[in-house]
């Protein structure tokens, strides 16, 4: 796999008077196309400033941030824009939707930043908006729109310029337990499906379970995080850890009972229940 | 889409944008109200002149108008023009500009001394009383029968003598020059003078060169000036610009500096507003140029609306003016409603600077916010 992003030694520090705060410090990582790479940490640990200097929002002070070949590091502001609009998808906690405009309008908005065919991306837009579920809300204004569906807009915002990246700020942050797993379970696809890298930085603990490799923020450095058992089941749909006490979807099959993140993955493994037992451990408690 | 955008941000936000356009509608309202009644002021002071329409004016050598000028020739010079085949028609009048007082008021005023029994100079429509019969009878404008409570049989004060009113006249009123018509041998006491005129209207006869006629009556009758009707006119109108341009211009720079201010602060209120917005464009691959064309264009949107409101606002009070303030003259023209575009584009754009400025220096990064 190519790699997509690449950070060498990517430094930000802020100026207060006398001192100065080391936002990141030195960071260097590699992200590969369809990769999903999951930053964890505390608050406060850099965590969006990073991900900011990854979209070229901010600038590092040292080191250098390479998108798809572009070291962003060394192109001026007026460059920016470009890089962003054609090769970055973001999708933001609070949604950031633009409120004066339809959902098809919102996700039609960054095509119209970039030079393309109309035609090309009418069509993407149109199967982007039946694949996330929204045709029938095509074109409602986004403060009708319930928080999963807006977190679906943004993601189909993000994915209209066909980025090869998304970066993705707590997506699941305003998001029910429902939503959070089907938003989830949506950018789990597209990395799949589409070969796109997501970068997600996120508390949730439930989103671990799609990401290829997590990586731990403190203090603006970064570590590798091993994975650590928990005592939650398993989505036989999606793979995704479900916890068994919270979880709302259920079904029996063949005397066993299977959690699922959605009503959506039920749906799916009710259609179908062999194809996703074949090979799936049975869903336990983990000690 | 960046532009429905715009477009639709304006459209939601409906009570910032209706008070902004009402703002500089009220700015635009002001500055095209003085300049539509300066220009009704210099169409009422050419009236007369105008309604006149000789083809040749005669005059003092050295003054070539009316309005605020004097002139003074002898009644001979009119018999020797009389006397010129290529004329069919002279008749002279009287003038001076002087105080009138009207009841408990003071005011400047044009008198006109008419001919007996010639009509040639005015007054053209009696609205109400009658004609000129005797001495110490006058007729004034209209309009200033409902300003000024005079009613018939009132009286007007000029200089030295009492004057009857027995008519009011349509058409020779303006506020800064009403005329006031009485007999011309009371004028001639009044001044002291005998054998004088002010001026001659010239009428021509069918097909004679006015250009030669004007030549000639120059070199034949000495010490006189003589201008053409159209130069006349316009002499007239000139005057009254020169003496009004600079209020005017003050007027409409200020207005247009409001205009500029109120544009800037609704276009400054609806950045902030959309700081979040304008962030989030800015991060998914928006150029700081196309944002910066959007605000130009919500301001272009702001200023032609309110334009547009200002102009129908002022239709509006051109039509009920003659019921309010008989006096106010106001002149609406194509050019009055349509020359200031540039001056809008101009406002717009200054409007919109600094609110541009600031989208400029906005952090894309803030998107990140979640405030």
């Amino acid at each position: 796999m190519s790699n997509v992003l690449e950070t060498i030694s990517a430094s930000k520090y802020f100026d207060g008077g006398t001192t100065r705060v080391v936002a990141v410090d030195k960071i260097s990582l590699v992200i590969k196309a369809g990769e999903i790479l999951l930053i964890m940490g505390p608050s406060g640990s850099g965590k969006t400033t990073f991900l900011s200097m990854l979209g070229g929002l901010l600038k590092a002070d040292e080191g250098e941030i390479i998108v798809n070949g572009n070291n962003i590091t060394r192109l001026n502001s007026s460059e920016l824009p470009d890089i962003r609009a054609k090769t970055i998808g973001f999708i933001f906690q609070s949604f950031n939707l633009l409120d004066a405009l339809t959902v098809e309008e919102n996700i039609l908005f960054p095509s119209r930043l970039v030079n393309g065919n109309k035609k090309d991306v009418s069509e993407r837009s149109n199967k982007l908006i039946k694949t996330l579920g929204l045709e029938h809300r095509r074109d409602a204004l986004p403060r009708t729109l319930s928080g999963g569906e807006k977190q679906r807009v943004a993601i189909a915002r993000a994915l209209i310029n066909q980025p090869k990246i998304i970066l993705a700020d707590e997506p699941t942050g305003n998001l029910d337990s429902q939503s959070g797993q089907e938003v989830m379970m949506l950018l789990h696809d597209v990395a799949r499906d589409n070969g796109v890298s997501v970068l997600i930085v996120t508390h949730d603990p439930r989103v671990e379970d799609i990401a290829d490799r997590i990586l731990w923020l403190e203090d603006g450095k970064i570590i590798d995080r091993k994975n650590e058992s928990h005592q939650w089941a398993k989505d036989p749909v999606c793979g995704m850890r479900v916890d068994e006490w919270r979880a709302v979807h259920f079904s029996e099959y063949k005397e066993h009972r299977y959690a699922f993140c959605s009503g959506r993955c039920l749906e799916r493994f009710e259609a179908a229940p062999d194809v996703y037992i074949h090979g799936v451990v049975k869903p336990r408690i983990e000690a | 889409m960046i532009i429905r955008w715009g477009y639709k941000t304006l459209a939601t936000q409906k009570a910032a944008t209706l008070a902004g356009i009402a703002g500089i509608a009220f700015s635009f309202l002001l500055a095209l109200f003085f300049a539509a009644v300066w220009k009704g002021e210099i169409e009422q002071i050419v009236a007369y002149p105008k309604k006149l329409d000789p083809d040749l004016w005669v005059m003092q050598n050295g003054v070539a108008n009316m309005h605020m000028a004097s002139s003074f020739i002898w009644d001979w010079k009119a018999d020797a023009i009389k006397r010129m085949p290529e004329v069919e028609q002279v008749t002279g009048f009287l003038y001076i500009n002087t105080v009138i007082q009207l009841k408990d008021s003071a005011l400047f005023g044009f008198v006109v001394g008419l001919p007996e029994k010639d009509s040639r100079a005015g007054p053209w429509k009696i609205s109400h009383g009658r004609n000129l019969q005797a001495d110490d009878e006058i007729i004034i404008p209209a309009p200033m029968r409902s300003i000024f409570h005079v009613p018939l049989g009132g009286l007007v004060r000029i200089v030295d003598r009492d004057y009857k009113v027995v008519g009011f006249s349509e058409g020779t009123y303006s506020s800064a020059n009403p005329i006031f018509f009485v007999m011309q041998n009371q004028l001639e006491d009044s001044l002291s003078t005998s054998g004088m005129l002010s001026y001659l209207l010239i009428d021509a006869q069918p097909n004679v060169d006015i250009v030669a006629l004007q030549q000639k009556i120059t070199e034949k009758i000495e010490k006189v000036s003589v201008v053409t009707q159209s130069e006349f006119v316009s002499n007239d109108s000139n005057m009254a610009k020169q003496m009004g341009a600079e209020t005017i211009l003050i007027m409409t720079i200020i207005c247009s500096v409001l205009a500029a201010l109120i544009v800037g602060y609704v276009s400054y209120t609806l950045t902030l507003k959309k700081k979040k917005e304008i962030a989030i464009i800015k991060a998914i691959g928006g150029k700081e140029e196309q944002l910066v064309f959007v605000l130009l264009m919500q301001s272009i949107m702001l200023v032609f609306m309110a334009y547009f409101l200002a102009l129908m606002s002022l239709l509006l009070i051109s039509a009920v003016m003659p019921w309010l303030a008989p006096q106010i003259s106001m002149s609406i023209s194509l050019s009055l409603m349509f020359v200031p575009a540039a001056l809008i584009l101009v406002i717009a754009i200054i409007g919109s600077l600094y609110p541009a400025i600031k989208l400029v220096r906005l952090d894309p990064a803030s998107a990140y916010s979640n405030g």
